[in-house]
């Protein structure tokens, strides 16, 4: 207690309601990410979503410190390139700004912050300024920066040095405590949690002048039996903030780390993150970090380096000065005088004070998602009808971006084939374990609760077990690191590592063809089924008939493939391979929270071929003919691959004719796929494409084995026969939704709940990767370090970053997703009035959304309003016979096509 | 000694190849292409070089432009053979690791330095070749540490591993002359242990061995394939390859032996407690890599010379193959624990566990502070401060708080060249007293130039230590190196100009010419070899080996590390800090 009395502790009742409420509020906008393995793409200014998606972004500037939107100087660019035409910019402002508005020509600034030196011009800006300021409103922010002690010290070289050591010492605890087995000799009392290991942490740090403090400090905060608002409020009388800004101080600490930060908080959160049940309480990491921050005061004022300072808030600067100078040389280059400058402004001072920089922002950015949604109506909207013939294999895939040209490939191969899109996980909510696997995992939306366990299981009379293997790996993972063993190792096969080197990094495929042969001897396939009955389970809960029967009716009635079934049904779930890629996860479904969909996917369709599951299905109104068997599949998006599970189910015919068909679109679909990529020439043949697709995958020296969801831009919900004609060049995410089986609107609820989310949570976490590389996305992979297996930093030490990093957002166009929805207004509006989730996402416009009603009208939804949107025929919308006759040769985003002769 | 033209020659040269450093070529495909090919050719080309040279068809001494000694046998031969396989297959990989990347030109060309240096170092003949090349090697990994000069800790990093570095290449060159001198050795039998020891120092320092550890994890700042081929083979080697040069030497002093053999027991001990307790791959493997050193000096201060080459070598395969592979460590541990069923249990399979469980956290924990060597490192460095701060109040007429530049260091400038032009060409008589102190005298100016960022008091101080520092060579020497120091000085004044002209006092220079310029001058006043500096350093340390002054020989080589750190700092002040957290280039 001594040293509480040291520091100025009196102790008092406090108010814990206070501090409950600035935690509270500091928590709600840290930023989440789990651990890398169980990446799930969410918005990243998950919290900011009750608030209009523009407000949001300026306040999230200057409460992170970061770039939200793009700079003007980017949109200038973008509207030289014809990205942005004068015909969008014109709609935008017309849709923000009165009819008379006179300042168009501020559309012409980049940026640039040179004026024209003109003595009447500033005589008259400057009284103007003020003038415009005094008028407008003045409210409190609710988010800014505040500054605090590390500003005020007497020497800047110092004070930083003293946060960075204090940072690394916090990082370097946090990595060793989280390590779920880099490190051969693992820290100890792990399960007695953070709070104890950190302790002993502190117990054997060097005995210097410095880490006194961090002692002292640690021995105060904790000294209040673990009541974190105790704590909280010696912290906060100890350091004098202010009760306005506490709060925000308070974020500003725990985002300092804010990668491990936004760990703790996901692992707190979301179980299903934490199977080792790691011991991480989130206050118990609180008072960790302000230990240091309290340290640190400490230190400064012991050794007197702090000059004598208030906490104040930042002031973020609003550019209205540059904006009116920009103005003033813009109409005086035209050749107007200075009076007449003077006379436009006063008199039209109402409109200059509505013209402020967020809103200069608005326009460009909503010019730049006009451009891209009018592009898509207008082409969507003379899409031609094209007779259909009788289907014989119908294919559902995930409704993912990258499975559009795989879905337009089928249907090219041949006019036979039907495709549909359903979410990845093919409404199974399940944990999940496979043969090679030590833990369950989810593969359901992040937001859906896996209550079902399934797992992989060997037929009678099979035998597999990869234990030695895996003893194997372990003793070269850890034993090379060893004094002993490691030189041992490295005599021995040292010189063989350098040969295998090579080969690899010349003939990346056929090193993996090696390695799959080898393991093939050591291991000859075996046969398997799925375990997901529940009968006979005592712990695990499986599924019962009836719970299988109504997710295959949900499939049926919400795709439509009722009308007509045919005797093949491929159901195909996605995945990625890639290799030295920490980021791997990314890159899978999004529906299965960052796994492989191929359990979901032959799970489904083990359960539609079962008798009794068909028998329920029929009681419920949809009949399944006898002949139509489901089939399972799986698709790899970075190698291509199309897999055909349990083809034992099929005859050897049906087998042939679905496999011949998957061949066709394995090739031409990574064709279409490798003209991004400026490596692969664009000249090489289907053949070639897809080696070099393979190629990509295998090979550890590719930062970019696919592009992911690089340039998504739209979500279609509807029937596939109005998109089937589209060229999309695998922008949109694609939803089968069957009007005429939902007479309620059901089923649409249903599916935009968990759509609109997940589809706005990976365009918005590409759009804030790519606008701000460092603090929301994850830097560049070269420098990447994976830490504690849990997540990577850069280079030495440093936070654990979160977000994708740049290699995978490179191309994307930073709009957010626009989606078009075949449906009645009223459906959807009892959409909107029965899920928060979606109302608020959609009023505030961090997604744009279209409706299109049978009559054929656009209505854009937004700001709890509608908006009729004029259709233009244009002539000039490319036409193609096959996606060939679009892409080739082309390297750059496409403009979107129709099918047919012009 | 070889004419002047010469090092103008390749300083010039020098010069042009450093240009490329700070600012990208042009980014397109075809660069990239060209690039490749000509690394393909390059590797090429070294493999059958080295094969060459190592089955003895090319063989004895040669002369490179009247002025690189070299030299060929069959041994040097095949470490460049294995050291080319290496370099071939990184560079093949980097091409694709990082296409697109803004510093694409940037790293080949700090590799191709690199692997100049390792060509000069393997093959030289002359003090001043190999030190050509370890100095080339160094400056080259320093640059790719601070390849991301957009965040602080590369930066910073970076200019905590020049530290190392530059006392290394005191001590190596310090060394080396010696070594030269034959004629004191005979007169002074106790220096001989010293000399070798200091060989073995520099060794050490090169390839992060004890106590010398440290910067190596903190060196994994760069791209993943410069971490790999610098730090987990190359590198590091050529410390241990400039043991080898010497072993059969070191070998017939007992002392040099067994501080060899104690480095590297000391080294596996350090090294394999800490890459126990690392929790990220890279400096868990920069720690499994200065381990492997630590045998292959065990073995080298036995007398198995082959073996630990055969033993490095084999290493360097294996640690290369791990650091390009760390990425992947997450999906390797993923599927190894799946394919076992069951989370493996580390702990408790060894032999800490036969510890009781108190000396067993307490050593963990210890461990996890790095036995507390770095906080030692770091106390040096707040002395270094501490003791900067202090020395700067003798020279405070210099010091200058504000930003116009001081007169003191134009009038330096003026007494100078008036020194060098209407002096005779004789030696100056010196007294010895007179060397005794001159020596403390430039450590206390260098130990004020580091914290120094004030660019006119930067530029005092460097004036007085230059100054200084020619009273030395007027004491040994005649006009020759009078006159090089005086186009030094006289570089310092364009130096100075350059400076001033960013704030538009003289002239105006784009950034992108400023900070080669500014990179060049600080190779150029370093002892970086074939500039002129390091002429003058040659000419210094001879002058204390001809007076027979160990002790002041010490105090100078110890003022010049300060003053190398502190012109380093200046200078990644000026050129890399200001650019930290703009906005990079490909964004």
């Amino acid at each position: 207690m001594r040293l509480v009395e040291e520091v100025g502790f009196k102790k008092s009742p406090i108010d814990e309601n206070y501090y409950r409420e600035a935690l509270t509020w500091a928590e709600k906008y840290l930023l989440r990410q789990g651990p890398l393995e169980y990446f799930v793409h969410h918005n990243t200014l998950h919290s900011f979503e009750t608030k209009p998606f523009l407000d949001a972004l300026f306040e999230a500037k200057d409460l992170y410190q970061a770039k939200t939107h793009m700079s003007l100087n980017w949109y200038a660019q973008q509207f030289k390139e014809k990205r942005i035409t004068q015909k969008d910019l014109q709609y935008a402002i017309s849709k923000n700004f009165d009819k008379d508005f006179e300042f168009s020509n501020i559309f012409n600034w980049n940026g640039n912050l040179d004026r024209l030196s003109n003595v009447d011009k500033e005589q008259f800006l400057k009284s103007f300024e003020k003038d415009i300021r005094k008028d407008s409103q003045k409210h409190e922010k609710e988010f800014y920066q505040v500054e605090t002690y590390w500003g005020h010290s007497k020497s800047k070289f110092r004070s930083s040095k003293i946060k960075r050591n204090l940072e690394n010492l916090r990082l370097k605890f946090l990595s060793a405590f989280f390590d779920k087995g880099t490190s051969y000799w693992e820290m100890e009392d792990k399960e007695l949690g953070l709070n104890h290991c950190f302790a002993l942490f502190l117990g054997q740090l060097p005995k210097t002048s410095f880490t006194k403090f961090i002692l002292k400090s640690y021995e105060v905060l904790r000294a209040q039996e673990g009541n974190i608002f105790h704590s909280l409020e010696i912290f906060k009388d100890t350091l004098e903030v202010p009760e306005e800004h506490f709060k925000t101080y308070l974020f500003q600490i725990f985002n300092q780390t804010k990668g491990w930060t936004g760990l703790v908080l996901s692992l707190n959160e979301n179980e299903n993150f934490n199977p080792t049940k790691i011991n991480a309480d989130k206050n118990e990491y609180f008072l960790l970090c302000l230990t240091f921050e309290l340290a640190g005061y400490l230190y400064l004022k012991k050794n007197n380096e702090l000059n004598d300072f208030l906490y104040t808030a930042s002031v973020s600067n609003d550019h209205l000065s540059d904006i009116l100078s920009f103005l003033y040389d813009d109409f005086f280059k035209i050749g107007k005088r200075n009076e007449d400058i003077q006379i436009l402004f006063r008199r039209k001072k109402a409109q200059l004070q509505q013209l402020t920089y967020k809103k200069i922002i608005k326009v460009w950015q909503e010019a730049y998602e006009a451009h891209l949604y009018f592009q898509l109506i207008n082409t969507h909207s003379q899409t031609p009808k094209i007779d259909k013939v009788k289907p014989i294999i119908q294919v559902i895939t995930c409704i993912d971006d990258r499975e559009e040209s795989t879905r337009r490939h089928f249907e090219e191969y041949s006019s036979e084939i039907e495709t549909y899109g359903y979410a990845g996980h093919f409404g199974l909510n399940i944990k999940y374990r496979s043969l090679r696997d030590a833990h369950f995992r989810a593969l359901c939306p992040v937001n859906a609760n896996p209550d079902k366990y399934v797992y992989e299981e060997l037929l009678p009379g099979e035998k597999v077990d990869f234990k030695v293997l895996a003893k194997i790996k372990h003793f070269l993972f850890h034993n090379s690191n060893l004094p002993f063993l490691g030189s041992f190792l490295s005599l021995l096969i040292g010189p063989f590592t350098g040969m295998l080197f090579l080969f690899e990094s010349i003939n990346p495929k056929g090193v993996h063809r090696l390695r799959k042969r080898l393991k093939k001897n050591m291991y000859p396939p075996v046969r398997t089924r799925l375990n997901y009955l529940n009968e006979g389970r005592k712990e695990l809960k499986g599924f019962s008939n009836e719970e299988l029967a109504t997710a295959g009716f949900n499939l049926i009635s919400v795709t439509g493939i009722n009308k007509n079934f045919t005797q093949i049904v491929y159901l195909c779930g996605h995945g990625s391979k890639s290799m030295n890629n920490p980021h791997e996860a990314a890159y899978n479904c999004g529906a299965c929270a960052g796994g492989k969909g191929a359990p979901n996917a032959r799970l489904m369709a083990t359960a539609l071929n079962d008798p009794e599951v068909r028998l329920l299905i029929g009681e419920k109104g949809i009949s399944i003919p006898k002949e139509t068997i489901f089939v399972g599949g799986y698709h790899c998006t970075s190698t291509g691959k199309l897999l055909i599970f349990d083809q034992e189910t099929l005859s050897n015919e049906q087998t042939r004719r679905l496999r011949n068909a998957c061949d066709y679109v394995e090739k031409h679909e990574s064709k279409e796929r490798m003209r991004k990529f400026e490596n692969v020439p664009l000249t090489v043949s289907v053949e070639e494409a897809f080696l070099a697709a393979q190629n990509r995958s295998y090979d550890f020296s590719q930062p970019r084995p696919e592009y992911g969801h690089n340039t998504n831009a739209f979500c279609l919900v509807g029937k596939r026969a109005t998109s089937e004609n589209l060229f999309l060049d695998r922008r949109a995410f694609l939803v089968s939704y069957d009007e005429e089986n939902d007479k309620q609107g059901d089923n649409l609820l249903s599916l935009l709940s968990a759509v609109i989310p997940v589809c706005a949570g990976i365009s918005l976490e590409y759009y804030f990767s790519f606008v701000d590389q460092q603090k929301f996305g994850a830097g560049v992979k070269q420098a990447h370090n994976v830490t504690s297996l849990m997540g990577v930093m850069n280079g030495y030490q440093s936070d654990l970053q979160m977000g994708l990093p740049w290699q995978m957002v490179e191309i994307h166009e930073p709009a957010r997703i626009t989606f078009l929805i075949e449906a009645e207004p009223e459906k959807f509006e009892r959409v909107m009035a029965m899920n928060q989730e979606v109302k608020n996402l959609v009023d505030n416009e961090w997604v744009l959304l279209i409706l299109k009603t049978a009559k054929g009208d656009y209505l854009l939804y937004g700001k709890g309003e509608v908006r009729p949107l004029s259709i233009e025929q244009i002539s000039k919308i490319p036409r193609f016979a096959k996606s060939e006759d679009i892409y080739t040769g082309k390297r750059k985003i496409l403009d979107l096509a129709i099918k047919g002769e012009r | 000694m070889t004419s002047l033209h010469n090092y103008l020659l390749i300083s010039s040269l020098a010069f042009l190849s450093w240009q490329g450093l700070t600012y990208p070529l042009n980014k397109d495909l075809t660069s990239e292409k060209v690039t490749k090919a000509f690394f393909q050719i390059l590797g090429l080309s070294s493999l059958v070089f080295g094969a060459f040279v190592g089955l003895s068809i090319y063989n004895g001494e040669t002369l490179l432009f009247g002025l690189v000694k070299l030299i060929f046998t069959p041994m040097k031969g095949w470490i460049f053979f294995t050291s080319s396989i290496l370099y071939a297959i990184v560079a093949h990989f980097s091409c694709n690791y990082l296409h697109k990347d803004s510093g694409f030109s940037k790293f080949f060309l700090n590799y191709n330095v690199f692997w100049l240096g390792i060509f000069f170092f393997i093959f030289g003949n002359d003090i001043l070749v190999t030190f050509a090349g370890w100095e080339l090697i160094g400056v080259s990994s320093i640059f790719l540490i601070g390849y991301y000069t957009y965040r602080p800790a590369p930066v910073f990093n970076s200019l905590y591993i020049t530290n190392f570095y530059k006392l290394g290449d005191i001590i190596l060159i310090t060394s080396l002359l010696l070594f030269e001198h034959n004629d004191i050795l005979v007169n002074h039998h106790s220096y001989i242990p010293f000399l070798y020891i200091g060989l073995i120092t520099a060794g050490l320092i090169k390839s992060g061995s004890f106590p010398f550890t440290p910067w190596l994890p903190k060196a994994m700042e760069g791209p993943t394939t410069s971490s790999a081929i610098f730090y987990g083979a190359l590198s590091v080697n050529t410390g241990v390859l400039l043991i080898t040069f010497y072993l059969d030497e070191i070998l017939k002093v007992s002392a040099a032996q067994t501080y060899l053999l104690v480095a590297g027991i000391l080294t596996i001990l350090y090294s394999s407690f800490q890459s126990r307790v690392q929790n990220n791959a890279k400096a868990l493997l920069a720690y499994s890599s200065s381990m492997q050193i630590g045998f292959v000096l065990i073995e080298l201060a036995l007398g198995f010379k082959y073996f630990a080459l055969f033993h490095l070598y084999a290493n360097s395969f294996y640690k290369v193959y791990q650091f390009i592979k760390s990425p992947s460590m997450l999906h390797s541990f993923h599927e190894m624990v799946g394919e076992n069923q069951s989370p493996f249990k580390i702990n408790g399979v060894h032999f800490q566990k036969l510890l009781p469980k108190k000396l067993r956290q307490y050593l963990y924990f210890l461990d996890l502070h790095h036995f507390h060597l770095n906080s030692f490192y770091e106390s040096l460095g707040t002395m270094s401060y501490k003791l900067s701060h202090f020395a700067e109040k003798i020279f405070f007429p210099f010091i200058n708080r504000e930003k116009r530049p001081s007169l003191w260091s134009m009038m330096w400038v003026v007494y100078y060249i008036g020194l060098t032009y209407f002096i005779n060409n004789e030696a100056i008589e010196v007294h010895k007293e007179y060397f005794d102190i001159i020596p403390f005298f430039i450590m206390l100016v260098s130990l004020s130039m580091i914290h120094q960022k004030n660019t006119s008091s930067f530029i005092a101080l460097m004036m007085i230590y230059k100054i200084l520092e020619s009273f030395i060579l007027h004491g040994v020497h005649s006009h020759e190196p009078l006159k090089i120091v005086g186009n030094l000085v006289l570089l310092t004044f364009v130096f100075f100009m350059i400076i001033q002209g960013r704030k538009g006092r003289f002239m105006k220079l784009k950034k992108s010419t400023l900070g080669p310029l500014l990179i060049f001058m600080m190779l150029y006043f370093t002892n970086f070899p074939f500039l002129m500096q390091s002429l003058v350093n040659d000419h210094i340390i001879e002058a204390f080996l001809q007076q027979d002054m160990l002790m002041d020989l010490g105090f100078y080589c110890l003022a010049n590390t300060f003053f190398n750190i502190g012109l380093y700092q200046f200078i990644f002040n000026k050129v890399y800090l200001q650019e930290i957290e703009k906005e990079p280039a490909h964004a």
